[in-house]
């Protein structure tokens, strides 16, 4: 160093005007960093030396070392050409050139917010330090501020699309639910409202019946009187002509009315308040009997009656009339059903528990599935002119008063199976 | 000589009389009345076995003429006959009527229920 004419140096004008220079960072002997510190001293006996110093960056790095700042942090002493005047994390080694948004035009400090392609944001902050090259420059990666907010904004919105899903899911179920519960109670009601039809329907008929019932019964009776005096008289007059004739006309006559009085009987059997008695009854023998009213029908056709009677079945506690009444019907209906040569089998079985099932099988013309649907329905007659269609309606109602119920399978032309079935205790 | 004398009460007159004919051919006395008060009026002046009564009747019902008949010949069974079919189901049976029997009338039924009634006396 000694011996040097520093005249020409650029830091020894500035020393010269300003009394003291800082320098930018320079690469030193050895390349190390360093910089220039030189000022100028008056002495108190009127001499003026100059004293310049090279400083190593290393002291300087050593401060902001002892900073110990975390790997969001970042500082560094940069120059107003934007080098690096010391190292950085972020941008690098020292003399690097840096492109920052500093504010060139004059020293001041600021504080700036702002975004980084890298997707972060950065706070940075700087400031001019005085009387020097450099400017302190402070950054720090900000997690994205909104970050949170824009995670939380997909959890917000998640959430507002399950609770909404949740509303409608139940507002759906529940409107689903009400509707469905309405229609329910509605159908409950329409069928109220048929069967108290139904009910005033038979109670009508039930009243029309008798009063029919009744004023035909007189004339029946004197048409049955009456009869019965012809046929007394050809008894008693042995010289009537063609006597037998008579006889025969006159019990012809008298059958009729049977079979009328029949008919009335059952409609008022039908109309009146019943009450059902209660005895036990061996199945097998009732419907053994029942089949043997109807022997002249049976022998007339031709038909095969077979019966199949489970060997556990129970005897019955029903009112014997009433049960009589109810095979008398399907029975006569299954006969009636065959032409000639035909089978009906009878079976009794247990139903579940408490029951008894009766089936009357008939390979008969059968019931077409329109019919069928009526077929329980007073004055539906299947007969023409020849039926009163009251039969399956009357017998319908005996079977669900005395606690029981029947149904019906039929295939047209393969014939029917009627099945009666009731309960083991009377439940009536 | 007649087994016995039935007296019908009906307001049907042929009916009741077709029937008195017919029991004729069978030995038995009858004659009808179509109505209560004269029915009264004839078992006041002739003797009955039996009276068939129907409970309805013109004027005074089939059952108030029970009730008199009752009074004035406690002794004299009396059956009642009614167009109501089966004969279970009459809700208000008169008092004192022995039996009950439909109508159209089986003539027999009615012959062997006569003369078990009158047995019974």
């Amino acid at each position: 160093m000694r011996g040097i004419n520093y005249k020409d140096q650029p830091w020894f004008n500035e020393v010269l005007v300003r009394r003291e220079f800082v320098s930018d960072v320079f690469l030193g002997h050895r390349n190390i960093p360093h910089f220039i510190l030189a000022f100028q001293h008056e002495n108190p006996d009127g001499g003026v030396f100059y004293l310049r110093a090279a400083i190593d960056m290393e002291m300087v790095n050593r401060v902001f070392y002892s900073m110990n700042l975390d790997l969001n942090t970042d500082a560094f002493l940069i120059n107003q050409d934007g080098h690096l005047q010391s190292p950085s994390l972020f941008y690098g080694d020292v003399l690097s050139e840096v492109d920052l948004n500093i504010q060139k035009r004059y020293r001041h400090r600021e504080v700036i917010d702002e975004y980084q392609e890298h997707g972060k944001w950065i706070t940075m902050g700087y400031s001019y330090i005085e009387n020097t090259p450099f400017i302190l420059v402070v950054i720090k990666y900000r997690e994205n501020p909104f970050l949170h907010w824009v995670s939380q904004r997909t959890g917000l919105i998640w959430f507002l699309v399950v609770s909404i899903s949740l509303i409608l899911a139940v507002v759906i179920y529940g409107a689903g639910h009400t509707v469905q519960r309405l229609r329910e109670l509605d159908k409950k009601r329409t069928l109220m409202f048929h069967n108290i039809e139904y009910t005033n329907k038979m109670a009508t008929i039930g009243r029309m019946a008798a009063g029919v019932a009744h004023e035909i019964n007189n004339p029946l009776a004197i048409i049955n009187e009456k009869a019965g005096l012809l046929s007394d008289m050809s008894i008693h007059t042995s010289d009537l002509p063609q006597r037998e004739k008579f006889a025969a006309l006159a019990d012809s006559i008298i059958n009729s009315v049977e079979r009328c009085s029949k008919v009335t009987h059952r409609l008022l059997g039908f109309a009146r308040r019943m009450e059902a008695h209660k005895e036990n009854i061996d199945l097998k023998q009732l419907i053994e009997e029942v089949v043997g009213f109807q022997k002249t029908d049976i022998d007339h056709k031709n038909i095969n009656i077979k019966y199949n009677i489970a060997a556990d079945i129970p005897a019955i506690e029903s009112d014997k009339g009433q049960l009589q009444q109810i095979f008398l019907n399907i029975i006569n209906n299954a006969i009636a059903a065959i032409d000639v040569g035909g089978n009906v089998e009878i079976t009794v079985e247990k139903h579940g528990a408490n029951k008894v099932a009766v089936n009357i099988i008939d390979n008969g013309v059968g019931i077409t599935e329109e019919n069928i649907k009526n077929i329980f329905e007073p004055f539906y007659s299947t007969k023409g002119e020849f039926g009163t269609g009251l039969g399956l309606s009357i017998t319908n109602d005996i079977v669900q008063k005395l606690g029981g119920k029947i149904e019906v399978k039929s295939e047209p032309g393969e014939g029917s199976n009627f099945s009666v079935i009731l309960p083991i205790k009377a439940n009536y | 000589m007649p087994e016995f004398r039935v007296l019908f009460v009906d307001d049907e007159k042929e009916l009741v009389a077709t029937l008195i004919e017919r029991l004729q051919y069978r030995d038995i006395d009858a004659s009808y009345e179509l109505n209560g008060a004269s029915a009264i009026e004839r078992l006041r002046c002739e003797k009955f076995d039996i009276v068939i009564l129907d409970l309805k009747l013109p004027g005074i019902s089939g059952a108030e003429t029970l009730k008199v008949i009752n009074k004035e010949h406690p002794d004299l069974p009396v059956l009642i006959i009614t167009g109501h079919g089966s004969t279970d189901e009459i809700d208000d049976m008169p008092q004192g009527a022995a039996k009950c029997l439909p109508k159209p009338i089986n003539l027999d039924d009615l012959i062997s229920r006569m003369r078990s009634t009158i047995i019974k006396k």
